[in-house]
């Protein structure tokens, strides 16, 4: 039993170490870091780099580890901080959380795309703080030996709680630590220098990260999947601590630790319980400390929100969305899509019919965010379980050789499929009414783990990594990609106009009161809970009809597809595109279909983006009226399509990385450049010769991505880590960049009218003074 | 101390129970004591006022009462019956409506649907089968005595020319007129209103006490004030309680209350010597 203990005690310790890490970011600045597993991935990394990699540094452990830990981390920590955690405190729940999403989803592409050896194969036994493999018997504790590593885990752990205790106890910095989480007001206005302590935070919190990341490096090898294990046992931990308690976290994450190692040794060898329980004991402990503290008489009702937020004006921080629009405008984006979507099989071939097919079915599925997310303002993290569980389900019932003997005919399986998902889906709806945002998104989290560990991973679903067969609906030939194309183009376009009806609709008012201000809805007869179940069952049902619609097209539904990180990169993309639109659902899952497979598409999106924003821009300031105008607007018109045509056709998947690298590197170092030149206090020449340094590291970047040997892996994370940059630019646009692209004219054509109304409105005011 | 109701009836005092009352009210916020003891009854039809210094606890009362906020201790009744346990939506449902004194206006909203939405949940339109109304496409149809319903109380607090603009975008006092016609819309038998006319103009006030008297008229609704403007809540009210630190200071009629040197030292510090009507300083 003792051994068991033990090697529980250890992960336990390496749970508790990121946690502290957790609690602390989260006390000290609102933000819950998701990301926190990568990064902690990303030090692991860099350090294996650094200290053991063949053709790296090779710096003996007593300088690697001091550096990598004490040194890049906390670096990192401050440059996140200022980067991106700092913007967020403002920030309403859903941005937050999206943003930090979106790290989690764009880091480990980053780290990938610099480090290419990650992607050569799994790195087994790598270093921690002790040479792998260890002594393995370092020391006795009751009766059973300890090894090396083992020992330094614990140690390190037992440390740093000491010193975190102590910290905040007795020092004057702890205590102004505790005085600015509490009351940023207030302790600003004692002269405590409130930025100062929470990036102060970042950077030990970051720390710690990277201590949690470089100890569990040994235990788990280097890959990053395993890796999200450490983070779900740190999110639990979390949890039990209710946020803001580091001891309850501590005690909660050896706990968890210790269960999951005991259970391996009582584990029965047969039967229901025999896989999948030890890896789903921190999902099952955190669902359940979930409910059980949500139903105490504190609840977990949103996170406490200092008053501060709720002063700086809404209630949730965002912009007033526009007015819709009428008339002609309004039919003229749903016209366009649909011409565009019928056009496709005419123009393309079957090969990319069959990729278009898939995206139109991955859009059902992101239909179901524009639902939960767009109009229920929950995040979810969880649909692609239910997308998941409305494809396997169908698959089962419409083969007649499994084990239920069922054997539907296929449209009916999928129909069945997508109801089976409700159930989950309202499952999942009865807790959202007694906690918040955050505690929400971790529970779907959970939920999602635990379906995948525990379910998937089953032979009757996984089936030797072969998956489950679903052939077409109707009896469609499998090669008649077309016919296939167009029923799920169909389902797609009934499932958006109920959407939008609803949308239009009082269930849309009644949704978006709820958005902006729950107890007002409340005090005007709104039942929430009426009405975040029917959002979740809708959402469920589409999700599933969509998962199903997917797998039928694929003719397979594997449980790679429905892993859960992957679902977490789709939330990224559909925020990115706009999780309120129809419109954006479809972009965004065609982006998802096709750009892993032609690169280029990312490049003509920049295009499109660029010029289709200087059209709108000439549209709307209406130049056709001069001649020169409606010139330059057909040439421009013409030479973008034409350019974009030629991208389709003539640019190689390494061109058009290359190229998107090489742009992202100027254009972020053109930003950082422009910021410093505006905030800095330094004088001019000071601040002038900065920004031409970071300008010059930009273009020195740019030109070292050109040089990159970029193998097959690293192409597939340029989309990766692009959708997980537009989630993180979330903080900039809430609504997402179709939203933004589309509208900014808008929005600027109307705040023009306004003020020459004012005007006008002033000036007859003024005229009937003089008079 | 608190003063027990019923010193000198209410002119509209009859037999039935009070459309609403609490009694015994207790809230306790970490170690400070927000309410303590508190009572207050609303005949129907009544108009109260509820004054007193800042932080005495009127908005905390008036969370209690419409169910935002779970009292320690005490009960809260409508028509008779226990609501004590009941959300607010569901005493939405029996008739009670309120404003906020922080705004909280459908940011994503028009004027015109705020009300809207106040009028349909009413005309219970949130339930399945109205889900299911939403999704055939004919959800978007006014009901039968919306627009009708929706445009008088537009008219009424003069809500026409920005009936169709952003909520958000519209000034202060036109918000706090927005939050009044929201609790309009749900066809209430009691309004709490909290600080109406804060941020308003002279005219806008004015306007405010003619809307809030043609509805009593017409409808017999009962309400209960915050107000920190005299002279408004005088004129309007039957009965003014007053507040101080979470206690009930006095319950009266409004010129007991203009009188009381228990509200004077309240809001002076002291009693004011010699004045018959010493309001004329308040204003």
């Amino acid at each position: 039993m003792t051994p068991y203990i033990i090697a529980g005690l250890v992960t336990g310790c390496i749970y508790a170490i990121s946690a502290l890490g957790l609690v602390l970011t989260y006390t000290s600045s609102r933000v819950f870091n998701f990301a926190a597993g990568v990064i902690a991935w990303a030090i692991a990394v860099f350090y294996f780099w650094l200290h053991e990699y063949k053709h790296g540094p090779r710096w003996p452990i007593v300088a690697a580890a001091p550096f990598a830990i004490l040194v890049v981390a906390p670096l990192l920590g401050l440059f996140l901080y200022w980067l991106l955690f700092r913007k967020l405190t403002n920030a309403s729940p859903t941005v937050r959380l999206v943003s930090t999403v979106g790290l989690w989803v764009a880091l480990p592409a980053i780290v990938k795309i610099i480090f290419t050896f990650v992607n050569e194969g799994e790195i087994f036994q790598p270093d921690g703080l002790v040479k792998n493999p260890p002594n393995p018997e370092f020391i006795k504790v009751f009766g059973s030996w300890v090894n090396g590593t083992q020992f330094v885990v614990v140690v390190s752990a037992a440390t740093i709680a000491i010193v975190a205790t102590l910290f905040l106890r007795f020092t004057p910095l702890g205590l102004a630590t505790r005085a600015a989480v509490d009351h940023p007001r207030n302790a600003a206005i004692h002269g405590i220098n409130t930025e100062g302590v929470t990036a102060l935070s970042w950077m030990i919190g970051i720390g710690l990260a990277g201590l949690a990341g470089v100890l569990f490096a040994p235990v788990v090898s280097l890959s990053e999947f395993n890796y999200t294990l450490l983070l779900v046992g740190s999110f639990v931990a979390v949890v039990i601590g209710r946020m803001t308690s580091l001891p309850l976290a501590f005690v909660g994450a050896i706990g968890v630790g210790i269960i999951q190692q005991v259970w391996v040794k009582y584990q029965p060898d047969h039967g229901f319980f025999s896989q999948g329980v030890s890896a789903s004991i921190p999902f099952i402990v955190m669902l359940i400390f979930l409910i059980a503290y949500s139903f105490s008489s504190s609840g977990l009702r949103r996170e406490a929100f200092s008053m501060d937020v709720r002063a700086m004006g809404g209630a949730h921080g965002d912009a007033p969305p526009l007015p819709p629009s009428h008339g002609w405008r309004r039919a003229a984006g749903p016209i366009v899509m649909i011409a565009a979507l019928c056009v496709v099989p005419l123009v393309f071939d079957s090969y990319w019919v069959n990729i278009f097919t898939v995206g139109v079915a991955l859009g059902i599925i992101f239909l179901s965010f524009t639902l939960v997310t767009g109009e229920g303002g929950i995040i979810s993290l969880a649909q692609i379980t239910f997308a998941g569980i409305g494809a396997f389900a169908a698959a089962r019932l419409a083969d007649s050789a499994d084990v239920l003997h069922i054997g539907m005919p296929v449209w009916l399986a999928i129909l069945v499929g997508a109801l089976i998902a409700v159930p989950f889906g309202l499952l999942l709806a009865l807790p959202t009414l007694r906690i918040g945002d955050l505690y929400l998104a971790l529970f779907t989290v959970g939920f999602a783990l635990l379906i995948q560990e525990f379910v998937w991973k089953r032979v009757e679903f996984e089936n030797f990594g072969a998956g489950r067969v679903l052939g077409h609906p109707f009896g469609i030939g499998l090669d008649d990609r077309t016919s296939m194309y167009f029923v799920v183009v169909a389902v797609f376009l009934v499932c958006a106009w109920l959407i939008v009806n609803v949308k239009r609709a009082t269930a849309g008012l009644v949704f978006a009161s709820i958005r902006s201000s729950e107890p007002a809805a409340m005090t005007t007869g709104i039942s929430i809970v009426r009405a975040k179940l029917i959002l979740f069952a809708v959402s469920a049902f589409v999700a599933g009809l969509g998962g199903a619609l997917w797998g039928s097209t694929v003719g397979s539904v594997n449980p790679r597809s429905f892993d859960v990180l992957v679902g977490i990169v789709w939330l990224a993309v559909i925020v990115t595109w706009g999780v309120r639109t129809v419109v954006g659902a479809l972009l965004a899952g065609l982006l998802f279909a096709i750009a892993p497979v032609k690169l280029a598409v990312i490049l003509i999106l920049s295009l499109t983006f660029l010029v289709g924003g200087i059209f709108t821009r000439l549209l709307l300031s209406k130049a056709y009226k001069k001649p020169v105008g409606a010139i330059a607007m057909v040439v421009i018109a013409v030479g973008g399509a034409a350019l974009a045509f030629r991208m389709w056709n003539k640019t190689s998947d390494d061109t058009a990385v290359h190229v998107v690298l090489v742009l992202l590197a100027l254009v972020v170092g053109l930003i950082f450049a422009m910021r410093v030149r505006r905030i800095t206090a330094a004088a001019p020449a000071v601040r002038i010769t900065l920004a031409v340094v970071i300008g010059l590291a930009a273009v020195a970047v740019a030109l070292w991505t050109t040089g990159l040997s970029l193998s097959e892996a690293t192409v597939k994370e340029v989309p990766t880590m692009l959708f997980g940059l537009g989630a993180i630019g979330l903080a900039r646009e809430p609504r997402g960049v179709l939203y933004d692209m589309v509208n900014r004219q808008r929005l600027r054509q109307l705040e023009e009218t306004e003020r020459r109304e004012e005007e006008a409105a002033v000036a007859a005011d003024l005229a009937g003074v003089a008079s | 101390m608190s003063t027990p109701i019923g010193t000198s009836p209410a002119p509209d005092a009859t037999t039935a129970a009070p459309v609403l009352a609490a009694e015994g009210v207790t809230v306790r916020f970490g170690g400070v004591v927000a309410l303590d003891d508190v009572r207050i009854t609303m005949p129907h039809g009544a108009t109260v006022g509820l004054v007193g210094p800042n932080g005495a606890g009127k908005t905390t009362l008036f969370g209690v009462l419409s169910g935002l906020i779970r009292p320690k201790a005490g009960r809260v009744t409508m028509n008779g019956a226990d609501v004590t346990r009941r959300t607010p939506q569901a005493r939405a449902r029996l008739g009670l409506a309120r404003t906020f004194q922080r705004m909280e206006l459908f940011t994503e909203l028009t004027v015109r649907e705020h009300l809207v939405v106040a009028q349909r949940v009413h005309a219970d339109r949130q339930n399945l089968r109205g889900f299911a109304r939403d999704l055939s496409g004919f959800g978007e149809r006014p009901g039968k005595d919306e627009v009708a319903t929706v445009d008088g109380i537009l008219d009424l607090l003069g809500l026409q020319p920005v009936a169709d603009r952003p909520a958000v975008s519209v000034p202060l006092g036109t918000g706090r007129l927005i939050e009044v016609g929201r609790a309009l819309a749900c066809e209430p038998t009691i309004m709490l209103l909290d600080e109406p006319s804060s941020g308003l103009d002279v005219h806008e006030t004015e306007q405010l006490g003619e809307a809030l008297r043609r509805v009593r008229e017409d409808r017999g609704t009962a309400f209960v004030l915050v107000e920190h403007n005299v002279e408004f809540v005088l004129d309007l009210s039957d009965r003014v309680t007053v507040l101080d630190f979470g206690k009930v200071l006095v319950e009266g009629s409004p010129d007991e209350i203009r009188r009381s040197p228990e509200v004077q030292a309240a809001y002076f510090g002291a009693p004011v010597d010699g004045a018959d009507d010493p309001t004329e300083e308040w204003s």
